[in-house]
């Protein structure tokens, strides 16, 4: 292939690289106005009196708007309808949105937020996830504060603990992570002719934003157009709460038909959009003394914050990862999603995964060390093969290439010898080094079949260039670079030929939500069906030319030529002329729907996903037994993902995902005070830097997928979801202790050693 | 970025920056290298930062100078300036050393050392080091000059000796004397953009029979005010420098620590890392092998 599998430059490198890029706060339209968002400052409260008329007085304010003003539903819809734009009545966290300002100066709406009077009436607030539950709480949600539950049961749960030789159990905890992109949340709203109103603004899913829009706005969809600008980075937390941000915008700039802009401060950002979900769990695991699972028992609680968002899919996701990759007969699974008075978590690369992930590799390496097995000979006897079922029943027929990634990353980080070597450290700092075997379930599944689908539209030039639309997005991931990839090997011309539009909700159908790891699979396959007419053109004026017949020619390169005699042949770019002399329709749209996935929600049975992609990690690193931190000296990731399309692309993202997983691991913690995030920047929310950064060593494993676009599987999560028990097993190999909570600190390294000299 | 409404005035040489205090009504901060003012702008306290004095301009401040036995830095040398400075790396590497571990590149670029002592931060990373080295600084104003010790002038946790017309131009100390090392450690939660948790700063010499004649020590981030140990320092006098020695020193520095701050939620921790670092410091000045003069950065 000329372009597939080439790492070629990234297509926003440049501009990007030169601060060119214009990025949403960029956006500037003649007598545009600047909204500020007045919140809550209580964690759970009544509303008694939102009083604006001091606000409003202020010169310069043009509108104030609450939820009475919201002209059509005060709704933020994304899977249970129970989140509004703006609070009405009460608030559930600190940093609701209560109103919305629109200021002639960013100033001014300042200001005039706090001019605005709010009484409240202080109720007692659920904090603690695992005082969420019951009859006897607080009511955040419902009668029980639970938003949702999703199980899985498998084979027989107390067969399988009978026939186990040993049996381990713990309970582990994980922290909040903030997804930390560079760029802020934010949107422009521009009133239109019509009645209609055009957002442009930084987002993962425009079509998402366009619903919120229309609700709020009580406009019909196809009077809402959403523009993507270029996004500076995402991770998951511009999913679904940009339809807050786009909200609000779009409400300010419909009341006051101006342009109205939009930009949350990093402050607010950080106390009021989503997180990565703590999580609560019970691992329970039973094995044979040969080392073979019989039975796997977790329950487990994800702290959903105040409303339900995401969560119940989060969990979903969870429930599906939570055994890991390998064989396990009997399984039974509960997960709960439960209310608190505190930010609503969402959507954070491998969403719900790392938590489970942490635990149930934390699990096996520590039953390795109970069997006295190596805990890479342990996977090998357990891991999932081609023929085998998942803990939700799925046969898995292909493409499976944990095994390999397993032999790929153990082999090229010389596990056996670094084991031993480290082993014999006996100064202040000591080595370990430590495993994890994860697979991801590639694109949204069967908890988000109705999604599942994408739009394509691709033109050809009459200057034989190429433009193309799809309904995923760029949000740092590289997908352009992919995308326009595939476009250029389909049609044979040049990868500089191409050029992605931004994405646009006016240019192709709902393609549903670039999240899951599925732009590279639907995007790409809408779009080499978005080329086949076109070829189809091509080959039939190019039989013109050749004086032959459409099936005789075949695409060879950036020409096309006789199948049987390559010397007969006409380049691309003259046939493409041609075509358009002709008069020919050189744009077509596609359309592309996921494969199949079932699911029985009774037992958390079915084809949870279309496919997997597999990894495995091994890390290395240096403790010091007096300071008690960590230095992470390396990290060997092997992926499988099916194709890598772009290889650079696929190590940047598998250095980019280590860095994030260890920092998840080892350092980031939002820390609260009576349900207030106390450390909302960057100096206080500690993430890695580049003098923390490891060696990384990306290695890729390909086992094509037969639906994936050249073969390829989604990716772009999986790097980062288990780094952290992989570093923690290091940690544990290098001084011993037991890490069942996260992130690894100091602290509470120095507190495991100190349990472990207790015995305990 | 939204700023309060400030009253900014732009100065060029020491006598206009008098001239602007003594015109000037209500309070009045100055700024140097804007890495701790910008911030504490946003918070929007506008009585405090009622007018600005920006001295970055006065290019007399900008110099490290040698004056026989004496280092004299001007108040508006950067970190990037003292981290990379021939005359510090040869008579006090420890003050470059800590210089070389603020912030980032862009930090140490604009930061001063004039502005990281008036901010007096507890976890500042110069204010060990210029304890350690006895260091004085000089308060200027239009009536003449002042000259405190930085331990004294640093008065508590954001707390100075600075009287509002006066203006810190110049830090001095001594030379360290031939043949004695210096080591500065910080322990933080990153290699970079990093807040110190603690630090130490440690000086120190051995004479002709092997026994500590010069020990100067100074923690950081870990005292209310900034201070050299002279108990600890009297433990190590005269003393052979040996393990059991040191890890009593660390020990007792801690202990030192508990007694001037009470027991704090991080104290579990920090108690033990302290002595640690102590004798880390400690093994690093005084071990044989190493060359005269010793700068090695620690990176963590």
């Amino acid at each position: 292939m000329r372009i597939i599998g080439k790492s070629v430059n990234r297509e926003d490198a440049y501009e990007k690289v030169t601060g060119k890029a214009p990025f949403t706060d960029d956006l500037s339209f003649a007598g545009m106005l600047y909204a500020k968002v007045k919140r809550s400052s209580f964690p759970h409260a009544k509303l008694l009196r939102v009083d604006t008329s001091k606000a409003k007085a202020l010169t310069g304010v043009h509108d104030i708007a609450t939820s009475n003003e919201i002209p059509g539903k005060n709704l933020v819809h994304v899977v249970i309808d129970d989140q509004p734009l703006l609070a009405d009545g009460l608030v559930k966290y600190i940093g609701e949105p209560i109103a919305v300002v629109a200021a002639e100066t960013p100033e001014i709406a300042e200001e005039a937020c706090e001019l605005i009077d709010v009484e409240y009436d202080e109720l007692p607030a659920i904090l603690d996830p695992l005082k969420s539950r019951g009859e006897d709480s607080v009511k955040i949600y419902g009668e029980d504060n639970i938003f949702a539950h999703h199980k899985i049961r498998k084979g027989d749960i107390e067969q399988g603990f009978e026939q186990a030789d040993i049996i381990l159990e713990n309970t582990y905890r994980t922290p909040y992570q903030e997804h930390a992109y560079l760029e802020t949340q934010g949107m422009v709203a521009v009133p239109r002719f019509g009645g209609a109103i055009d957002i442009h603004g930084s987002m993962q899913c425009p079509f998402y934003v366009q619903q919120t829009v229309s609700d709020i706005l009580g406009l019909s969809l196809n009077k809402v157009r959403v523009i993507q600008m270029r996004t500076g980075g995402a991770f998951g937390g511009k999913e679904d709460v940009p339809s807050l941000v786009g909200g609000q915008a779009a409400l300010s700039a419909y009341r006051t038909q101006r342009p109205v802009k939009l930009i949350y401060t990093r402050e607010e950002d950080i106390i009021s959009m989503s997180k990565r979900h703590p999580g609560w769990i019970r691992y329970k695991t039973g094995m044979t003394r040969e080392g073979e699972l019989t039975a796997v028992e977790i329950e487990f609680i994800f702290d959903s914050g105040a409303y339900s968002t995401l969560s119940s899919i989060v969990l979903w996701r969870g429930i599906v990862h939570s055994v890991g990759p390998y064989n396990v007969p009997n399984v039974k699974v509960d997960a709960y999603a439960v209310a608190t008075n505190k930010v609503p978590c969402g959507a954070f690369r491998g969403f719900g995964s790392p938590q489970v992930i942490f635990a149930g590799e934390t699990q096996m390496n520590e039953l390795a060390d109970k069997l006295g097995m190596d805990p890479v000979d342990l996977r090998r006897k357990n891991i999932l093969r081609v023929g085998d079922r998942t803990a939700t029943g799925q046969l898995l027929d292909h493409s499976v290439g944990i095994g390999k990634t397993l032999e790929a990353a153990c082999g090229k980080a010389d596990w056996m010898r670094k084991k031993e070597e480290y082993s014999k450290d006996t100064g202040e700092t000591r080595r370990g080094i430590g495993l994890s075997t994860i697979f991801y379930g590639v694109g949204l599944g069967a908890g988000g079949k109705h999604l599942a689908k994408t739009g394509a539209y691709v033109q050809v030039l009459k200057d034989c260039t190429v433009q193309f639309a799809v309904g995923t997005t760029e949000m740092g991931q590289g997908m352009r670079t992919v995308l326009t990839q595939i476009v250029a090997e389909q049609l044979g011309v040049s990868y500089r030929q191409v050029f992605m539009m931004e994405t646009d909700t006016s240019r192709v159908p709902d393609s549903g939500p670039t999240v899951a790891s599925r732009a590279t699979v639907m995007s790409g396959n809408a779009l080499i069906e978005a080329c086949k007419p076109i070829k189809q053109t091509m080959l039939k004026t190019a039989a013109k030319l050749l004086n032959s017949r459409p099936e005789y020619l075949e695409f060879s390169g950036e020409e096309i030529m006789l199948q049987k005699e390559p010397k007969a042949k006409v380049a691309v770019t003259q046939v493409i002329e041609e075509c358009h002399n002709n008069n020919e329709n050189m744009a077509s749209e596609g359309w592309f729907v996921a494969p199949t996935t079932s699911w029985n929600a009774e037992l958390g049975q079915g084809k949870a996903y279309f496919a997997y992609s597999w990894a495995t990690n091994v890390a290395e690193v240096e403790v010091d037994t007096k300071t008690y931190e960590v230095k992470v000296l390396s990290i060997t990731a092997a992926h499988d993902m099916g194709k890598a399309i772009n290889p650079t692309q696929v190590e940047g993202q598998i250095e980019g995902g280590s860095l994030q997983g260890m920092g998840y691991g080892l350092m980031e913690e939002v820390l609260t005070e009576n349900g207030r995030i106390i450390n909302p920047n960057f100096s206080t929310y500690i993430i890695p830097t580049a003098l923390d950064t490891p060696e990384v060593v990306p290695l890729i494993v390909e086992e094509p997928f037969e639906d994936g676009p050249y073969g390829a599987k989604g990716f772009g999560e999986q790097p980062l979801m288990g780094i952290a028990p992989a570093v923690t097993a290091a940690i544990s190999d290098a001084i011993g202790v037991k890490l069942h909570e996260l992130p690894a600190t100091p602290e509470r390294i120095m507190d495991a050693l100190k349990r472990k000299g207790e015995g305990k | 970025m939204m700023l309060p409404k400030i009253n900014y005035i732009k100065v060029n040489t020491l006598t206009e920056a008098y001239d602007a205090i003594n015109q000037c009504l209500g309070e009045l901060s100055i700024l140097a290298g804007e890495t701790d003012l910008l911030i504490e702008l946003r918070k929007k306290d506008l009585d405090t930062h009622q007018n600005i004095l920006d001295i970055s301009n006065i290019n007399l401040l900008k110099e490290i100078k040698e004056n026989g036995e004496l280092i004299k830095i001007g108040s508006l040398v950067t970190h990037t300036q003292l981290a990379e400075s021939p005359i510090l790396k040869k008579h006090a590497a420890l003050l470059a050393q800590a210089a070389s571990m603020i912030g980032s590149l862009q930090i140490r670029n604009r930061g001063t050392i004039g502005g990281n002592i008036c901010n007096a931060s507890p976890c500042a990373d110069t204010v060990p080091p210029l304890v350690a080295l006895d260091a004085e600084v000089t308060l200027s104003s239009i009536d003449g000059e002042r000259v405190l010790p930085v331990a004294d002038f640093i008065k508590g946790p954001y707390k100075t000796a600075r009287k509002s017309d006066e203006i810190l131009t110049c830090i001095s100390f001594k030379k360290l004397p031939e043949g004695c090392r210096s080591h500065f450690i910080k322990l933080g939660r990153r290699n970079a953009l990093s807040i110190a948790r603690l630090q130490v700063a440690v000086v120190g010499m051995l004479d002709n029979t092997g026994n500590i004649c010069y020990i100067k020590l100074a923690p950081g981030s870990s005292m209310p005010t900034p201070t050299r140990l002279h108990e600890v320092e009297k433990m190590l006098i005269n003393e052979k420098p040996t393990s059991d020695l040191f890890v009593e020193a660390g020990e007792r520095t801690a202990q030192i620590m508990i007694e001037k701050t009470g027991i704090r939620w991080s104290t579990e921790y920090k108690k033990p890392v302290l002595a640690a670092l102590v004798r880390r410091g400690l093994e690093k000045v005084f071990k044989k092998t190493t060359n005269h003069g010793d700068t090695e950065t620690q990176s963590r």
